[in-house]
């Protein structure tokens, strides 16, 4: 088990692509690391680097305090999970999982003991016979953990192992593999695009955007306090609703596209720090609520909005409306089916409201309310 | 109620089946001819009109090939074809490998350079090749005769094209299970190309058994002659034993039919069913 460090990590493709710019941060010893990102964000790269398949163009990264940029892959010590499963399809799954042990000339017996107990901790002692081609593809992506954990490495790298699931598998095997980590409490750093796999699975979560690292924090922290406007879209679903706001002369009310907003104070004090007092206000889904379930509001702090579209799931509702000319998201409790063409009147939580900065996408902090 | 059944099949296209059955006939003809005529008595092969069927079978003419040098050309073709085949797949799978899995500079342009060689006819370079394996003093040895067919531009591509179907993430995999790059084609990347393999021993075999030109040219002593070669000289210049030259015709067909049956099982299946996709 082991401490990874990635100090100043950067990858430059020979073609001149950036994939990977100055990318610092630790995974802790026994941490489940989760590195998120849309597709093409450098986070594959970041752990293909880390597994040795591709060079490191700067900075290095460390395994218990040892760098290995120049260690060739096999010499790292470090299992990998591959979103194909990257089973030999030649070999049965007992010699699939063999394979690393007998290069390392273990003895036949410890080998067999370590294919049993990987084997009975994923449930595949029953197709230890079988070939690859012979499993669905959920068996197949056990068989893959299980080629890491026989190895016994020093940390396991996840290559969006779950993307090929469909989806109730993928719920299954994300409990699945949570429920590992802490059985093995082994370094983990899983890759996904997927941020409910990252917020369900992650100890830490490291949030890429091209190439470059947007914020390194707890599942809770990036959703409550998300560093700028990308982490707060990525991060929650469905996204968080940003509305480009200015504050008027009065200094109490907001004016959006064709709407206004009664400002709580700690709100007018950070919109009045942005240059002309122009800034974009986030609001999640679930922090919009209708005017019957919080009645106390007052008048002027309620946005007056259009259902334009509804969606029950059952448990809960998501609903586009149209405030003046912007289009948002709000998401009420199941037994609020709103009709659609109807008037809301939507309360948003001001004590959970976000404010970023215009041009740089920044957060910039709301004070508390005193 | 219209089933599609076999029999409704095969009462549609009546037409379609006697030309296919008159192909067969044409295709088989002059096996079965051969066949017979290697093992008739020497007065009834040329006997006008021509009888298909021996009036009394004799093994007489296999037993003089037996007896004969065509004998130690078997031997001699054998392990020619063998050599051949065995060096053919593994320089060929190693460089096709190369080709379909190494990054390095000028990759694709050297292998635009390797298909371009393609075009120029073996009959070109018989020459020249020729006078270098003598400087080499390989004339009249087996290594000249292994030598120059071994790097073939067809089997690297046909290799190179089958291993690029090889996903990287399983040679990535191996690496990181410790495999080192020999052992990486040795136990995964051979076992997997199989099917492109055994296509090529196919093919490598049958056309080294079956060389001849190369192999008159460079072979002077008679008793290191391959069967083609030997199967020529049955043909005198004076006259022809018929008899021998059928019984040396079907047996120089034997291995070929053999290693045909023997590789057709992955030759057929293909990459179809080798699992390689999730």
């Amino acid at each position: 088990m082991a401490e990874i460090i990635f100090d100043s990590v950067g990858k430059v493709y020979p073609n001149g692509q950036r994939a990977v710019t100055n990318a610092s941060f630790t995974v802790p010893d026994g941490s489940f690391t989760v590195l998120v990102g849309p597709s093409g964000c450098g986070k594959s790269t970041l752990l293909r680097m880390t597994a040795g398949l591709e060079t490191i163009s700067s900075g290095s990264i460390s395994i218990e305090g040892v760098r290995i940029n120049e260690v060739p892959p096999k010499d790292r010590d470090i299992a990998m999970v591959f979103q194909d499963y990257a089973l030999y399809p030649h070999m049965t799954v007992a010699e699939n999982m063999a394979y690393a042990l007998r290069l390392r000339g273990l003895a036949r017996d410890e080998i067999d003991r370590r294919i049993r107990n990987a084997a009975e901790i994923l449930g595949l002692t029953a197709l230890l016979n079988r070939k690859p081609a012979q499993m669905s593809g959920g068996q197949r992506q056990r068989v893959a953990v299980g080629r890491a954990i026989v190895r016994h490495p020093k940390a396991f790298l996840f290559d969006e192992p779950l993307s090929n699931l469909d989806a109730k598998l993928r719920v299954q095997m994300r409990s699945e593999l949570s429920m590992l980590h802490k059985r093995l409490k082994a370094t983990m750093i899983y890759v996904t695009h997927d941020q409910v796999e990252a917020m369900t699975m992650g100890d830490q979560i490291v949030v890429l955007n091209e190439g470059r690292i947007q914020q390194i924090d707890t599942p809770m922290n990036l959703y409550l306090r998300p560093r700028n406007r990308f982490v707060a879209g990525f991060i929650g679903s469905p996204a968080m609703n940003f509305l480009e706001m200015r504050l008027d002369e009065d200094g109490r009310t907001a004016l959006g596209r064709g709407f206004s907003l009664g400002c709580s104070d700690a709100l007018a004090r950070a919109l009045a720090r942005t240059p002309e007092k122009r800034g974009i206000v986030g609001i999640r889904p679930e922090d919009l609520h209708d005017r019957l379930e919080w009645p106390d509001a007052p008048s002027d702090r309620i946005l007056t909005a259009v259902a334009v579209n509804v969606e029950p799931l059952g448990a809960e509702v998501f609903v586009a409306a149209a405030v003046g000319e912007e289009q948002i998201t709000a998401r009420f409790r199941g037994d609020f089916i709103p009709e659609t063409g109807s008037r809301l009147e939507l309360v948003p939580d001001f004590s959970r409201i976000h404010v970023f900065h215009p041009e740089t996408g920044e957060r910039i902090e709301i004070p508390d309310e005193t | 109620m219209r089933t599609d059944s076999s029999e409704g099949r095969r009462t549609d296209f009546p037409l379609l089946y006697a030309a296919a059955t008159l192909c067969l006939i044409i295709t088989v003809a002059p096996f079965a001819w051969m066949f017979l005529s290697s093992i008739k008595p020497t007065s009834e092969i040329l006997k006008m009109p021509p009888v298909w069927l021996p009036s009394t079978i004799t093994f007489e003419h296999y037993r003089r090939l037996w007896s004969s040098a065509f004998a130690s050309s078997m031997v001699n073709s054998a392990v020619v074809s063998i050599s051949i085949t065995l060096t053919t797949i593994l320089v060929n799978s190693m460089a096709g490998f190369a080709f379909a899995k190494y990054r390095f500079p000028g990759r694709e342009r050297l292998f635009t350079l390797l298909l371009a060689t393609m075009m120029i006819p073996g009959q070109v370079t018989m020459i020249p090749v020729f006078i270098l394996l003598k400087y080499l003093g390989l004339l009249n040895s087996y290594t000249g005769l292994v030598l120059p067919g071994t790097a073939s531009v067809f089997a690297i591509f046909l290799m190179r094209q089958f291993m690029m179907g090889i996903p990287d993430s399983v040679l990535e995999a191996a690496r990181l299970d410790g495999a080192s790059e020999p052992r990486l084609f040795a136990q995964i990347v051979l076992p997997l190309a199989m099917p492109a393999i055994a296509t090529l021993v196919i093919f490598t075999f049958m056309a080294s058994w079956n060389e001849f030109l190369w192999a008159l040219i460079i072979m002077l002593d008679e008793s290191k002659y391959t069967v083609p070669v030997a199967l020529a000289a049955l043909n005198g210049q004076y006259g022809t034993d018929w008899g021998l030259l059928m019984a040396g015709s079907v047996v120089t067909i034997l291995p070929v039919l053999g290693v045909f049956l023997l590789m057709q099982k992955h030759y057929i299946r293909g990459i179809a069913t080798s699992g390689l996709k999730g």
